[in-house]
C-alpha cells in the first residue's frame, strides 16, 4: 500500500516531508541535519546534538526532560550522529503516543512538538555557549563513550578496520574523536559549532502522524525564517579508490573469539546489481556466505556481507576461531570468485530478489521504516518509492549481477585477534 | 473447535483466540493497513527446563544445559533441504530464538503469508536428527558461545545470576557452554522434542495483515493431533538466600560494567504480571532519569546514560535489576540500598510516581503498534498465563501502596548483589 509523501522546501536547503496513515499509533518527528565529514567538527557536531537532546531554554536539565517526557505518556526525545560515506548526520527525533489514547484528554503532540522546537531553536545556552553543567555532564558522556568502544566487540572491530579501508579518507574519522580532544574542547566551540549547523547543514525533516497537521511545517518554516542561511551542499557518495595492493592488517584484543573483516571495492554505478550481489554473496539465510562458510563448514556463526553505496565498497563482518583465519578468508574470496564466474542459478537470483522486496514492502509499517526509506532514498539521489524501488530489483539480469561481481575487487583484509586471558574471581559457591 | 473474540475497548483493539482440534492454542491479531504478516510457533521449553518427565515415564531425565537452543538450531534443518531454502521461495524473513522459558520460530513477510505459514507449521512437526548433522552443528554454536562470552554486558548479566540462584537453571547461559553441548546427541534431541514439542505445550500466534480463517484452514491441513502427555517440569529447591554478594571478571573493557541484582519471591500467572509492573514503576520512580537518586549519581560522575534497570522474572525466579557502567560500581550499588532506605522511610515523590505510571500505560499503549510487537506481546502473554490487554488492566488498578509494598518487601538488601566486569 502506497503512502502519500509530500515534500516542500522551506527555506534554504530544508525540506519538510509529511506522510499521513491514519492506522498508526505514534507520531515521529525526525529532523536530519547533513553536513561534510571534518575530523575537527564531527566530535563537536555529536557533542552538541547530545546537548540539545537533553535540555532547552525552558527546561534546562536532563532530569527536568526526563520528568516533562514521562508525563506525556512516555514520550522520546534523542538524538544520535552517524556516518555516511565522506557526511555526518546529525539526527534529532521526537516521539509520543497519538492524541486519541490520552487518559486525560491532554495535547501530548502539541506539548512535545513545542519541547522539540526549543530544543533545536532556543537550546540551552549562555554568553559563553552551551550551560557549562550539562556541558560538563556531557563531556564525561562523549569520553565515556569512546573509552567504551571496545566493549563491543563486532562493532569496534568494523571500527578499527574502517581506519585502514577508508584510510585518509574523511570516512576514516572517528566521529567522537579522541579522549584527549574531548578533555579540551569548550562550550563556546561547541556551540558555535552547532550554530554553524543550523546554518549551512541541508536538512531534511519528516513528519509522520495519523492525522494532517499543517502548523508543525508552518512551525519549522517560520522558526528557519529568522535564521541566516547559506547551505553547504555535501557530496553524499565518494566512491573509495581501490590500493595498490591489499592492505593486510591487524589488533589484538584479550576476547575469546577472533574477528574478520574484508573489505572490496568497485567502481561500479550500477547500484541495484551490486546490492544484490551483496545479498547473494553474505546478506541472506541461503546466501554463500550463511550456506558454505557457516553451514556447511562449521566455521563462523555469523559472516555477512553489506554493501555501502556511498563509498562503493562492500564489507564482510565475520567471527573466527583464531586458527581458522586462514581457511575462512580463502572461502569467502571463493565463494566471491563464483559470482564473479557466473556459477549461481536464476532460482538463487529470484529468491534473492523476492527476499529484498519482502523487506522493502512492509516499510509503511512503522513511521520510523517510512522515514528512515525516504531518507535513504533521498542520500541516493533518487526520491523512490517502495514500489518503484521493488519494480528496479526485479528488473536486475544474471549479466547484470555478474558484472557488478566481476567488479569488486578485494582491497583490505583486517583482522582483529583473539588472545585469551578473562577469568572470573569465582566466589566459593555452595553448589 | 472453541473460538472466542477478546476485545479492549480502551484501545479498540481485538483478536481471535482459537483452540484448535490438534490441541495447539491459536491466536490471529487482524491489524487493517498493515502489510506484513508476522508469526510465531512457540513452546514452552527453554533453557531452564532441563528436569522433565511425562505421564509415562517413571523418572525424571535431565538433560545438557544448552539442548534447548541446539534443539531450535538443529530443527531448521530436514531430510532433503533446509528450512531457510524453503523460505527462499515465498520471500519470508525467518528466524528463530530461545529464551530462559521458551522457543520460538518466527517469520515476518509482505507476500505470501499462506505459504510461509504452512513452512513454518511442516519444518517444526517434521524433526530430523543424525550424529552427523549433530556434529557439524557443535561447531556453529561453539562459536555462537565464544562470541557471547567476548561479550561482557552478557558476562556481567549471567555472572549476577550466579550469585543469586544457588540451583535454579536460570544461572547457566541459554546456549550452555563449548563444554556442555558435546554431551548432545540426536538420541537426547528426539526426547526433549518429543517432550516439549507436544501441540498442547506449544502455540501459534499470527498479527498484521491476516485473514483468521485462512489461517484455520492451513492448521487443519497441516496440524497433526496431539495426545497430551501429561509433561511435568520441575526445578531443584531454591532457596530464599542469595549464594554470594559480590562477584569481578576481568576482560577487556573500557570502562567497568555492573549489574545489580535484588532478588525475590517468584509469582505466576496474573499475580507475577501485576508483581512485574509493580515492579516496573518502583525501579523507574527509584532510578529513572527523572528521580533524583539518578540525577545526583549523574552530577557526581558515577553513572552515565547507560545506567536502567530492568524485571526479569520467569517460572522459579524474579530479580530487579540495576545495571550500567561506572568507574566506582560499588559507590552506585551503596547508593542504590541507600535510596531504597530513604523511600521506604519516606515514600515516593508522588508526582514523580504518576508521571512514572503514565509512561508505563504509554509504553503498553506502544506495544500494540506494529505487527512486530503485537505478536511478541501475544506469545510472551499466552506463556506467562495473561491476556494481552491485562498490562493496561493492572495499570488502571495499580496504586501509590502497592509499589510501596513492593519497594518495602523486596529490594531487600540482604538480597542483593553486585556483579562486576572491568579491564
Amino acid at each position: 500500500m502506497s503512502l502519500n509523501i509530500k515534500r516542500e522546501v522551506i527555506a534554504d536547503g530544508v525540506a519538510f516531508s509529511e506522510i499521513v496513515d491514519k492506522k498508526i499509533k505514534t507520531s515521529v518527528l525526525k529532523i536530519k541535519f547533513i553536513t561534510e565529514l571534518s575530523e575537527k567538527d564531527a566530535p563537536l557536531n555529536s557533542m552538541a546534538a547530545m546537548l540539545i537532546g537533553s535540555s532547552n531554554s525552558r527546561i534546562r536539565s536532563y532530569s527536568e526532560m526526563s520528568d516533562k517526557l514521562n508525563a506525556l505518556y512516555g514520550s522520546s526525545l534523542y538524538t544520535d550522529t552517524s556516518k555516511s560515506g565522506d557526511c555526518q548526520f546529525i539526527s534529532f527525533t521526537a516521539d509520543c503516543i497519538d492524541n486519541r489514547f490520552a487518559l486525560e484528554s491532554e495535547d501530548i503532540l502539541g506539548q512535545l512538538l513545542d519541547i522539540a522546537h526549543d530544543c533545536i531553536f532556543s537550546p540551552n545556552v549562555n554568553e559563553n555557549g552551551f550551560d557549562s553543567t550539562e556541558f560538563e555532564l556531557k563531556r564525561r558522556e562523549l569520553i565515556e563513550s569512546i573509552q567504551a568502544e571496545i566493549n563491543n566487540k563486532r562493532g569496534y572491530a568494523l571500527l578499527n578496520s574502517q581506519k585502514h579501508i577508508f584510510k585518509d579518507e574523511p570516512c576514516s574519522y572517528p566521529q567522537y574523536g579522541t579522549v584527549e580532544n574531548a578533555q579540551k574542547i569548550t562550550p563556546q566551540e561547541v556551540y558555535d559549532a552547532f550554530r554553524r549547523l543550523i546554518k549551512t547543514a541541508v536538512t531534511e525533516i519528516y513528519f509522520v502522524s495519523a492525522s494532517e497537521n499543517p502548523s508543525v511545517k508552518e512551525r519549522f518554516r517560520k522558526a528557519f525564517s529568522a535564521v541566516e542561511r547559506c547551505p553547504q551542499t555535501p557530496k553524499l557518495r565518494t566512491v573509495s579508490p581501490l590500493k595498490h595492493e591489499i592492505c593486510y592488517a591487524s589488533d589484538t584484543v584479550e576476547m575469546k573469539q577472533s574477528k574478520v573483516i574484508m573489505a572490496f571495492k568497485t567502481s561500479s554505478e550500477d547500484r541495484n546489481a551490486c546490492t544484490v550481489v551483496s545479498r547473494m554473496f553474505g546478506g541472506t539465510t541461503f546466501s554463500r556466505l550463511f550456506t558454505n562458510v557457516r553451514e556447511k563448514m562449521s566455521l563462523c556463526y555469523y559472516c555477512s556481507a553489506g554493501y555501502i553505496y556511498s563509498k562503493g565498497t562492500m564489507l564482510v563482518d565475520s567471527g573466527v576461531e583464531k586458527e581458522n583465519t586462514e581457511k575462512l578468508t580463502a572461502e569467502i574470496i571463493n565463494q566471491l570468485n563464483a559470482l564473479k564466474n557466473g556459477d549461481f542459478t536464476d532460482e538463487e537470483l529470484l529468491d534473492t530478489k523476492l527476499y529484498m522486496i519482502n523487506s522493502v514492502k512492509s516499510v509503511n509499517d512503522s513511521p520510523n521504516q517510512i522515514i528512515n526509506w525516504y531518507f535513504s532514498s533521498y542520500c541516493t539521489g533518487e526520491m523512490l518509492s517502495p514500489e518503484e524501488y521493488t519494480e528496479r530489483i526485479m528488473a536486475v539480469t544474471r549479466e547484470e549481477v555478474t558484472e557488478a561481481a566481476k567488479s569488486f575487487e578485494p582491497d583490505t583484509v583486517y583482522v582483529m585477534e583473539a588472545a585469551e586471558g578473562s577469568q572470573a574471581e569465582e566466589e566459593d559457591f555452595d553448589e | 473447535m472453541n473460538k472466542q473474540i477478546i476485545r479492549n475497548e480502551l484501545t479498540g483493539d481485538e483478536y481471535t483466540y482459537i483452540r484448535h482440534d490438534s490441541g495447539l492454542d491459536i491466536l490471529v491479531w487482524e491489524m487493517e493497513g498493515y502489510s506484513t504478516t508476522e508469526a510465531l510457533f512457540g513452546t514452552k521449553y527453554g533453557s531452564v527446563n532441563t528436569r522433565f518427565k511425562t505421564a509415562g515415564d517413571s523418572d525424571f531425565t535431565v538433560v545438557p544445559e544448552g539442548i534447548a537452543h541446539f534443539l531450535e538450531h538443529k530443527l531448521f534443518e530436514n531430510e532433503d533441504c533446509d528450512a531457510f531454502e524453503l523460505y527462499a521461495k515465498t520471500g519470508a524473513s525467518a528466524n528463530a530464538y530461545t529464551s530462559f522459558d521458551k522457543t520460538c520460530y518466527l517469520f515476518s513477510c509482505s507476500d505470501n503469508y499462506r505459504e510461509s505459514l504452512e513452512i513454518l507449521l511442516g519444518f517444526v512437526q517434521e524433526p530430523y536428527f543424525t550424529q552427523e548433522t549433530v556434529d557439524k552443528e557443535q561447531g556453529i554454536i561453539a562459536q555462537e558461545i565464544k562470541m557471547g562470552n567476548d561479550n561482557p554486558g552478557n558476562r556481567v548479566f549471567y555472572n549476577m545470576l550466579k550469585c543469586l540462584y544457588h540451583s535454579h537453571p536460570v544461572k547457566t547461559d541459554i546456549a550452555g557452554t563449548v563444554e556442555s553441548i558435546k554431551k548432545i546427541d540426536a538420541d537426547l534431541l528426539y526426547k526433549c522434542y518429543d517432550t516439549f514439542y507436544n501441540l498442547n505445550n506449544m502455540v501459534l500466534v499470527v498479527a498484521g495483515n491476516v485473514k483468521t480463517d485462512e489461517v484455520l484452514e492451513i492448521a487443519d491441513r497441516k496440524l497433526r493431533k496431539c495426545e497430551d502427555k501429561g509433561l511435568q517440569t520441575v526445578f531443584p529447591d531454591e532457596p530464599d538466600s542469595i549464594v554470594t554478594d559480590r562477584i569481578t571478571e576481568k576482560m577487556s573493557v573500557g570502562i567497568p560494567l555492573f549489574s545489580i541484582g535484588f532478588k525475590s519471591e517468584p509469582k505466576t500467572g496474573y499475580e507475577a504480571l501485576k508483581t512485574e509492573l509493580e515492579a516496573f514503576v518502583a525501579l523507574s520512580v527509584i532510578a529513572d532519569p527523572a528521580s533524583p537518586l539518578y540525577s545526583s549519581m549523574m552530577d557526581e560522575g558515577l553513572i552515565n546514560t547507560s545506567f536502567a534497570t530492568e524485571v526479569f522474572s520467569g517460572e522459579g525466579y524474579f530479580t530487579s535489576v540495576f545495571g550500567g557502567e561506572s568507574a566506582d560500581p560499588e559507590a552506585v550499588f551503596g547508593r542504590i540500598k541507600e535510596e531504597i532506605s530513604r523511600i521506604c522511610r519516606e515514600g515516593m515523590d508522588r508526582s514523580l510516581y504518576e508521571n512514572i505510571k503514565k509512561y508505563t500505560y504509554g509504553s503498553s499503549v506502544r506495544e500494540l503498534s506494529n505487527p512486530e510487537s503485537v505478536a511478541s506481546l501475544m506469545i510472551n502473554s499466552y506463556f506467562a498465563d495473561v491476556s494481552p490487554f491485562d498490562s493496561l488492566k493492572v495499570l488502571s488498578e495499580m496504586t501509590y501502596d502497592d509499589v510501596m509494598n513492593f519497594i518495602r518487601t523486596r529490594l531487600d538488601s540482604e538480597k542483593a548483589v553486585l556483579s562486576v566486569v572491568e579491564g
